[in-house]
């Protein structure tokens, strides 16, 4: 069951943070949880696929640039390496915001919590 | 029920953790072992397709010690092809109006430990509830789900929902089991201690998406759900916009019921509070971003702004065709790629539609449609 945008908004941007965080995790469980075993597998595919995801984006831009030749058309302020600042403001906007509604979470979860 | 019980060798994995297989019986001559799961199917006018439901049931690795099929008024022959198979059928005094009301009929007559709840539209991989029982281990786990995938994929929606389903299962899904926290343990199959679904009453009807509600209530008490990638489900889709739009509508509004119903449990469950709220912004906002802002921009600045509506191809390509090639439907699973983006647009738009409807106009949905 998925509602709304499946795929699009910072609904993927969230998952592949998630990813990200797998492996840290899966180590920081190894090493102080008695008994538990790194779960390479999941791990890795899982990682695999954040990873193509990532790659799928770059090329995707790649793509877009070469065909429609955008950031060359871009009149810029800042000089070189200003296409690159384009590129990833999209992403660092989305990340922001993504940040910013797990703050806005969390906070609410902190202040909802009855006292003891 | 099945036939002559017999003693013999048990499946490897039966046992190991969900408890022991009480007995070995016979189907159409296999040798099975049993486990103490009643399986209830809810079924209107289902004569179609129970048939094939019934039978992967009974083809199943790890037998059911029952089938109960809750008859819900169908005014064709689904009680009849139901006992011919040699199953229970069970008929409430009058129709229950949803799926839920079928399924707590049937919740009194049931003495095992573990219920399975299946769509009568559903079947099973033969090893399905073999590997959902094996993962009620622990006492903490009250429910388990599996993988879903459209046992038919020819149309246009059931395509796009053939590739939200590879993308969702292989990605989104497999991380919420790894943050302990699936999102929902899904209606047309899933797994339940009988004793939680007891302390709970059953399956609730203050919603349009039963199964949510019941997740959300699972976390907010402390319990675990567990998401089975090899648990494989095939259920038959909606085949086309008409019934497509029921669904999505039923699915939308529970999902809003849901949100509002539990917002106050659901923020003391970490995790599950990040995906509802991601869900809800890119639902509602990203939606309306989407469905105005980018056509408006394409119109008005530049056509470019239409790539929008691809650029996150990869997201969605990536894990789909990782599942497809796993499971030989690489072309298949390319072909349906544009209708996933078609029926991701109707989605939204039908998202939009319940918002508006439940929190704007106080119209809250409370009618069951069935969604084929």
């Amino acid at each position: 069951m998925n509602i709304g945008l499946p795929g699009a908004g910072i609904g993927g941007l969230y998952y592949l943070t998630c990813t990200a965080i797998m492996p840290f995790k899966e180590l920081f469980l190894t090493l102080t949880k008695p008994g538990h075993a790194f779960r390479y597998r999941l791990v890795a595919t899982q990682l695999s696929i954040a990873a193509g995801i990532v790659f799928g984006l770059f090329l995707i831009y790649q793509l877009v640039t070469s065909v429609f030749g955008l950031g060359l058309s871009v009149v810029t302020p800042v000089g070189e390496g200003s296409v690159l600042f384009y590129a990833l403001l999209p992403i660092v906007v989305s990340l922001g915001l993504l940040v910013l509604i797990l703050i806005l979470v969390e906070l609410a979860a902190f202040l909802s919590k009855k006292p003891e | 029920m099945f036939g002559k019980k017999l003693q013999n060798q048990l499946p490897e994995c039966a046992g190991t953790e969900g408890g022991e297989p009480k007995e070995n019986r016979t189907t159409t001559g296999r040798e099975v072992a049993t486990c103490p799961v009643t399986v209830i199917v809810p079924a209107y006018n289902e004569a179609d397709c129970i048939a094939d439901t019934i039978n992967s049931l009974l083809a199943q690795s790890l037998m059911p010690e029952a089938i109960i099929v809750i008859d819900d008024g169908s005014t064709d022959n689904t009680a009849a092809i139901c006992r011919s198979l040699g199953v229970m059928v069970i008929t409430p005094p009058e129709n229950t109006g949803s799926k839920a009301g079928a399924q707590n009929y049937a919740l009194s007559h049931i003495k095992t430990e573990y219920t399975l709840a299946l769509d009568a539209d559903t079947t099973l991989k033969e090893d399905a509830l073999e590997a959902l029982y094996t993962a009620m281990g622990s006492q903490d786990v009250v429910a388990a789900c599996g993988f879903v995938i459209p046992q038919k994929v020819s149309t246009l929606w059931e395509r796009g929902r053939y590739v939200e389903y590879l993308m969702a299962f292989t990605f989104y899904k497999e991380i919420q089991e790894y943050y302990e926290k699936p999102l929902i343990s899904s209606g047309c199959f899933s797994l339940f201690r009988t004793e939680y679904l007891q302390q709970i009453k059953g399956w609730s009807l203050r919603t349009m998406a039963e199964d949510m509600d019941l997740t959300w209530t699972a976390y907010q008490l402390g319990k675990k759900v567990r998401f089975i990638p090899s648990a494989i489900c095939y259920p038959i889709e909606p085949h086309n916009f008409h019934f497509m739009r029921k669904q999505l509508t039923r699915w939308a509004h529970g999902f809003i019921q849901n949100v509002r119903l539990h917002r106050k449990g659901l923020l003391q469950v970490p995790f599950l509070r990040s995906i509802v709220m991601v869900m809800c912004w890119d639902a509602s906002i990203a939606s309306i971003f989407y469905l105005t802002a980018l056509p408006i921009l394409a119109v008005t600045v530049s056509p470019l702004f239409l790539l929008g509506y691809i650029i996150d191809l990869p997201m969605v390509l990536v894990p789909t065709l990782v599942k497809a090639y796993s499971r030989g439907e690489t072309w298949k699973a390319l072909m349906s790629i544009p209708a996933f983006l078609v029926l991701r647009v109707v989605n939204s738009a039908i998202f939009l539609e319940a918002l508006f409807k439940e929190l704007v106009l106080k119209k809250t949905l409370t009618t069951y449609e069935k969604g084929h």
